[in-house]
């Protein structure tokens, strides 16, 4: 390894050629060409960054419509238990009626049912996804051990990835800020759910709701 | 002084049955007084339920007035209509309508749910009207666990928790065997005798409204025939319990 100093960065080409041309065994860089070479670099590291991101936000897009359905689902769901439910009991609410509930009194009675049962549903639910997480995690994402993270509440101290520097691959682990608001989702979506039933409940007229069996 | 408890004025309600227009109450006059057990009969269709529903603010009057308790309630809106409902009215059905998942002592706090009365002193007024119809230690039972008759019986403590004015009861006997058909209407009678409560009774059956002081007799809509005065109902009580007691009839058709 020789370096060789240029007086000026207008001669470097002149020299480069000129020492390849007498010494053709030797192979000479000039830093116009580290420099090319880095740039090549960074490049490929952007497109990798792109392709990356790209497939996070392809992911995050899925997800968002998954969120999106569950959402709508949940909320029909809710829907059409708390009106069968309010069907079901058109006697009992006149009752209820007949003997000094308010349409608030019956109203608010059915909300909280909604929001309860959506409640208990947000914790099975919860319960399913803390159980089931590692074993999905470990056939959707083959070669990480989700056991070996620090337990089910922590976020995952990411296994080094063989491969690029300072990339690695989070296995799927529960957080418990997420399951709060999944809990705190349900209930809300429970209530926005039950909202028309409770409604149609509190309008009944008692004297009707007798009639029905 | 009779104070009166419930009085309708020229009362009316017609119903829209399909395109059919169905009166079912007309022009109809009543004053019950306060302490007064009264029994409506009439033909089904004759618009017992109705009066008794409109009595009770289940339903509003098209046309008419009802005075309850001084107040005309056929013009108060829901959310006055409530509170007459849960405070002056006390509602027996014949199919009882406990609620399934509440025990029997639950099922009678529920009227004072909403009033400002505390959890101690529900429990207490709760225990107390289920003793007075005679369920003393079966508070904590289900409805499903007590008989028909065991449930009419919470029903009616229900009906008096919040001390209402006036006790409707839509025939309260018409599920019930005849053994807890007249324990039942002996413990409306007893209510009545022992505690002033008045009570307006929707019946079929001759021997249960044969307890009672008044009896009005409705027809399509309107009250047809009133046969009134405690002695009609006292005598005959009085002659069913001697009866009971001795054969002996004769003598007590002297009274």
């Amino acid at each position: 390894m020789l370096d060789v100093y240029a007086e000026s960065t207008s001669e470097v080409d002149g020299i480069a050629e000129v020492i390849e041309a007498t010494y053709s065994e030797l192979q000479v860089t000039t830093y116009k060409d580290r420099l090319s070479q880095l740039q090549n670099m960074q490049t490929m590291y952007d497109e990798t960054l792109t392709n990356a991101q790209s497939t996070l936000s392809q992911t995050q897009t899925i997800a968002t419509q998954e969120i999106i359905i569950a959402v709508v689902a949940t909320s029909l769901i809710v829907l059409f238990v708390m009106l069968y439910t309010v069907r079901e009991r058109t006697k009992e609410i006149g009752t209820l009626k007949a003997i000094g509930f308010s349409n608030w009194n019956v109203m608010s009675q059915f909300m909280l049912e909604g929001m309860f049962m959506s409640l208990v549903a947000g914790m099975v639910g919860i319960a399913i996804g803390i159980v089931g997480t590692p074993v999905l995690s470990g056939l959707l994402l083959p070669g990480i051990n989700p056991f070996r993270s620090s337990g089910p509440f922590q976020p995952a101290s990411a296994p080094a990835n063989a491969g690029m520097p300072g990339v690695g691959i989070a296995a799927a682990v529960p957080d418990l800020q997420l399951m709060l608001l999944a809990l705190g989702a349900a209930v809300l979506l429970g209530a926005l759910g039950s909202l028309y039933p409770a409604l149609r409940a509190s309008r009944t007229r008692p004297a009707e709701a007798m009639r029905y069996e | 002084m009779s104070e009166i408890v419930v009085k309708t004025e020229e009362l009316s309600k017609t119903y829209m049955m399909g395109k059919r227009e169905i009166q079912a109450l007309s022009d109809l006059n009543l004053q019950v007084k306060k302490g007064e057990f009264v029994a409506i009969m009439g033909p089904s269709g004759s618009g017992k339920t109705t009066l008794l529903n409109v009595l009770g603010c289940l339903d509003k009057p098209t046309n008419g007035k009802v005075i309850l308790d001084e107040v005309d309630v056929a013009k108060l809106p829901e959310k006055e209509l409530y509170k007459i409902r849960r405070d002056k009215i006390g509602f027996i059905f014949q199919t009882f309508n406990l609620l399934p998942y509440l025990n029997a002592i639950e099922n009678v706090e529920l009227p004072m749910e909403n009033t400002k009365r505390s959890k101690g002193e529900k429990r207490k007024k709760a225990r107390e009207l289920l003793e007075l119809v005679g369920l003393a230690g079966r508070e904590e039972h289900r409805p499903q666990k007590l008989s028909a008759g065991e449930q009419q019986r919470v029903a009616i403590a229900r009906a008096m928790a919040n001390d209402p004015a006036i006790i409707l009861a839509d025939e309260p006997t018409g599920n019930l065997d005849t053994k807890h058909k007249y324990e039942i209407v002996r413990l409306l009678a007893k209510l009545n005798t022992d505690r002033r409560t008045t009570i307006v009774m929707v019946t079929h059956d001759s021997h249960v409204a044969s307890h009672t002081e008044r009896l009005l007799f409705l027809n399509d809509g309107k009250i047809t025939k009133e046969k009134q005065g405690a002695h009609l109902a006292k005598k005959q009580l009085l002659v069913r319990t001697k009866q009971c007691e001795r054969e002996d009839v004769k003598t007590v058709e002297g009274l």
